[in-house]
């Protein structure tokens, strides 16, 4: 009578059933090739298998099984690590210091900000033959705050008198105390409260320029002041 | 008197697979089981007229597992990682696999990757742990924190459904 050499293992009732006591059968075999088999259970099991063939070939087929399911996890972990960027070296600061790139990511969206607003001030009071410039303006949108100032002087000046000063404080702006709200401040009323700190016969600078300048002092990409912290 | 050589040449070309499958199983080495193998084989030279023809498959599994038990008795297996019973199957390049061979592996390997994707995720997730990541069932229960009557069963309805799965027609 062919037995599944697992006396002791409480998965290895059979059955009447051929399915079933197939099934066991070929967990038995799994079992054994992975090494799941106490001492006991093993030597039983090797017993069946000096004499059952059935067993053996349970064994061969478990054995090619787990090779074949180790082949295809083992690929798909190599098809996950290359999908999936390497986590950063060691030796490699995972993270940026904090503080130097928060100082410099605020003058970097300044000098965005102002460049952006620059291209579009000067599209609306440029002719169109100006598009030179305009790309002079927006390419060489650098940190200098010479250029900024030099080139809204320029267009500003054409059409002072048709542009409406930005942001002027409407009665909207202010709570019921009368006090400006600022909650709702924006552009517009920065630039009202920074004019009021420039010479009444200057032009009214909006205060876009203002922030763009002195960020523009305050950084530079290359400043070897800046400070770097490491985690 | 020595069994044929085309005979012995047949008995190889048809049970040679599944004889070193099975002594993977047994040594869980692959160089070992290659060893043990060809010892079958030079016995089957020697000593195979001795069996009777509708019982030489048998005869192979006994002889088989008897060079088996030899090897493992002078205490040569070092590895018992599931590594060295995937390895044979995975180096091709020195085999002499032939190109017909490789496809089907190839066809073989999608098949077993899509038997594997339609597991439910917790017996998928016991198979990986057991067969890839080598861990114990113990091992596993513990780290999933389940009992480890429950990891065998996930395992063994797995198994049930990948050998399925593979026993399809066209696998």
């Amino acid at each position: 009578m062919k037995t599944n050499g697992t006396p002791g293992d409480a998965n290895g009732a059979g059955g009447p059933h051929g399915s079933f006591a197939e099934d066991d059968a070929q967990w038995t075999a799994l079992r054994y090739v992975l090494g799941e088999m106490n001492a006991d259970e093993t030597e039983a099991f090797e017993r069946t298998l000096s004499t059952d063939l059935q067993a053996c070939e349970h064994v061969a087929a478990a054995a090619r099984l787990t090779a074949d399911l180790y082949s295809a996890l083992s690929t798909e972990v190599e098809v996950m690590t290359k999908a999936v960027p390497s986590a950063p070296a060691k030796d490699i600061p995972i993270s940026a210091p904090v503080r130097s790139t928060r100082r410099g990511l605020w003058a970097v969206v300044g000098l965005v900000a102002a460049v952006c607003l620059l291209t579009a001030g000067g599209l609306s009071l440029l002719p169109l033959t100006g598009d030179n410039q305009e790309e002079a303006a927006v390419d060489h949108a650098d940190t200098s705050a010479g250029s900024l100032v030099a080139i809204w002087t320029e267009r500003s000046a054409e059409t002072a008198a048709e542009t409406p000063l930005a942001g002027a404080a409407g009665p909207d702006r202010v709570n019921a105390e009368g006090v400006p709200s600022f909650a709702d401040t924006d552009a517009a009323d920065d630039s009202a409260a920074d004019s009021a700190l420039v010479a009444e016969d200057d032009y009214d600078v909006p205060g876009w320029m203002i922030a763009a300048v002195e960020n523009g002092k305050s950084w530079r990409p290359d400043d070897a002041d800046t400070e770097i912290r490491e985690n | 008197m020595r069994i044929d050589s085309a005979v012995i040449a047949s008995l190889y070309e048809r049970y040679a697979d599944e004889l070193g499958l099975f002594l993977r199983g047994v040594l869980r080495n692959s160089d070992l089981a290659a060893e043990a193998l060809q010892n079958t084989f030079t016995k089957a030279v020697e000593s195979g007229h001795t069996a009777r023809e509708e019982s030489l498959k048998g005869w192979l599994f006994r002889v088989a597992f008897h060079e088996a038990a030899l090897l493992r008795r002078r205490g040569q297996i070092h590895d018992r990682s599931l590594r060295q019973i995937a390895r044979n199957g995975q180096s091709s390049g020195d085999s002499g696999e032939r190109p017909e061979e490789r496809l089907s592996r190839s066809e073989m390997l999608t098949e077993v990757q899509r038997a594997l994707h339609d597991l439910p995720p917790d017996q998928r997730r016991v198979v990986q742990m057991r067969i890839y990541e080598e861990k114990s069932f113990a091992e596993i229960a513990e780290e999933l924190s389940v009992p480890l009557g429950t990891v065998l069963t996930r395992m063994r309805l797995a198994l049930k459904k990948l050998s399925r799965q593979m026993q399809k027609p066209g696998t």
